[in-house]
């Protein structure tokens, strides 16, 4: 009996940890990127917080696209923002006036430099992951 | 990953360095025997010293060598298997620093190789990543058998990138979570150095204006590499790679970026939020300006591949 607790107690951390620690599938967001566009990176948020951010080196005359998917098929509960390197905001895929926001973003960069993604999120999903691709 | 309230700091940080990167006086240019034995003295060096969270945060601002690759296929420039590193080369590699190194250099090959759709050569690269892989035992997240089986087809080529891509990704995040960020950024220096010699290589052949700014544009890189690896300078042989790319740094002070910053466009097209930059950015830099920087990558580079 005493064996039956223990298993059930490990059981129920197993499942806490696993909850915590919660990846979308980089794979199905993937799939959402553009016909032309070859797959850089991923950010996989596993602990959706507040805000989290990267940064990254885009470069000129090229075209990036970013794909924001969570766990269940709604992919409107996602923000991101892109600064340039002097933090100032180029864009974000939520539309000022309507409040509408796009699951994914195209970028045509036309100055090289460091500049950084700002997730936050409506509702905290599960788990996040966005994807970057880019093309000439 | 970070959260935004608490870890603001090391863009901060960043810029500092870079800063303090900026205005470093070049630093005496002495035999590498002399660099290595000068080097074991560590103890009475400082090294600027920056927490783990933001070493992953610059790692993962490094862009991938694809997009170099990509941008010399669609220059025109055919493809030239001589200027790879010769995939036999990874028996020579007997130390964790040249095992890490190479495996981004081999990374940086193989992209270009896939970006061009050199199936046969693939293979043969691919066999020397999985052995350098196994060797820094991240072997494990190098899908061998998968990626062998999409390189013996050219319709899977955008499998093929994106398997690659993960596979190196995953070594990378490994490593960092096993406290072995210097070997990850090892790999990352590996390609950019690797992305930046096809760049140099190519130039040498066409002299394009395209090339000679992607070529000019690496300094913003390397800065962020400098910045990661000035943190394991207490090791040797990083300390002797990081004065070697010092050099390079000295060239690249004399490059000047300018931007003129524009309010960008947008529109939405097909449920995707289209996003026009209207800035620019100019690149002063001189054609002997490049021509120091394809001499020191060919110098460097042919000391960490031998």
């Amino acid at each position: 009996m005493k064996n039956i607790y223990t298993l059930l107690i490990l059981v129920a951390l197993q499942v806490v940890v696993l909850k915590g620690h919660a990846q979308c599938k980089t794979d199905e967001c993937v799939a959402k990127i553009s016909s032309g566009y070859t797959f850089l990176k991923t950010y996989q948020m596993s602990q959706v917080g507040d805000q989290l951010e990267y940064s990254y080196v885009l470069s000129k005359d090229t075209n990036y696209m970013l794909v924001m998917c969570n766990g269940g098929g709604a992919q409107n509960n996602i923000i991101v923002t892109l600064y340039d390197s002097k933090r100032k905001e180029i864009a974000t895929n939520q539309d000022k006036a309507s409040g509408k926001v796009f699951p994914a973003i195209a970028y045509r960069c036309n100055a090289t430099g460091i500049y950084y993604l700002r997730f936050s999120f409506i509702d905290k999903p599960e788990c996040c992951v966005s994807v970057l691709a880019f093309k000439r | 990953m970070k959260r935004v309230n608490t870890l603001l700091i090391w863009p901060v940080a960043l810029l500092a360095a870079c800063t303090l990167f900026a205005g470093c006086s070049s630093e005496s240019k002495t035999s590498d025997e002399n660099l290595l034995v000068g080097s074991l003295d560590s103890s009475s060096k400082k090294y600027s010293k920056i927490s783990d969270e933001a070493i992953g945060e610059i790692i993962k601002s490094i862009p991938s060598p694809l997009e170099i690759s990509m941008l010399i296929k669609e220059s025109g420039n055919p493809y030239d298997s001589k200027i790879l590193n010769p995939e036999n080369n990874y028996s020579k590699y007997n130390s964790n620093f040249k095992k890490a190194l190479n495996l981004g250099i081999y990374g940086a090959d193989l992209g270009y190789i896939n970006i061009y759709d050199k199936s046969t050569d693939a293979l043969s690269y691919l066999s020397s990543i999985k052995t350098l892989a196994d060797e820094l035992n991240v072997g494990q997240f190098y899908d061998f058998n998968t990626i062998k089986r999409l390189a013996s087809n050219s319709n899977n080529i955008d499998s093929l990138l994106y398997i690659t891509t993960t596979n190196f990704e995953n070594i990378n995040n490994f490593l960092y979570e096993q406290k072995r960020s210097d070997q990850c950024v090892l790999m990352l220096t590996g390609g950019w150095l690797e992305a930046l010699h096809i760049s140099c290589e190519v130039y040498k052949k066409g002299n394009k204006t395209e090339i000679k700014e992607k070529i000019a544009e690496q300094k913003i890189v390397l800065c962020q590499l400098m910045l990661l690896l000035d943190n394991y300078r207490q090791q040797p042989n990083i300390d002797f790679l990081y004065t070697e790319l010092q050099k390079l740094k000295n060239v690249y002070d004399k490059i000047e970026i300018v931007t003129i910053y524009k309010e960008p466009t947008m529109k939405e097209v097909d449920g995707v939020l289209m996003i026009v930059d209207e800035s620019e950015s100019k690149i002063n830099v001189t054609t002997e300006q490049i021509n120091e920087i394809v001499k020191i990558i060919d110098e460097l580079r042919s000391k960490l591949t031998a």
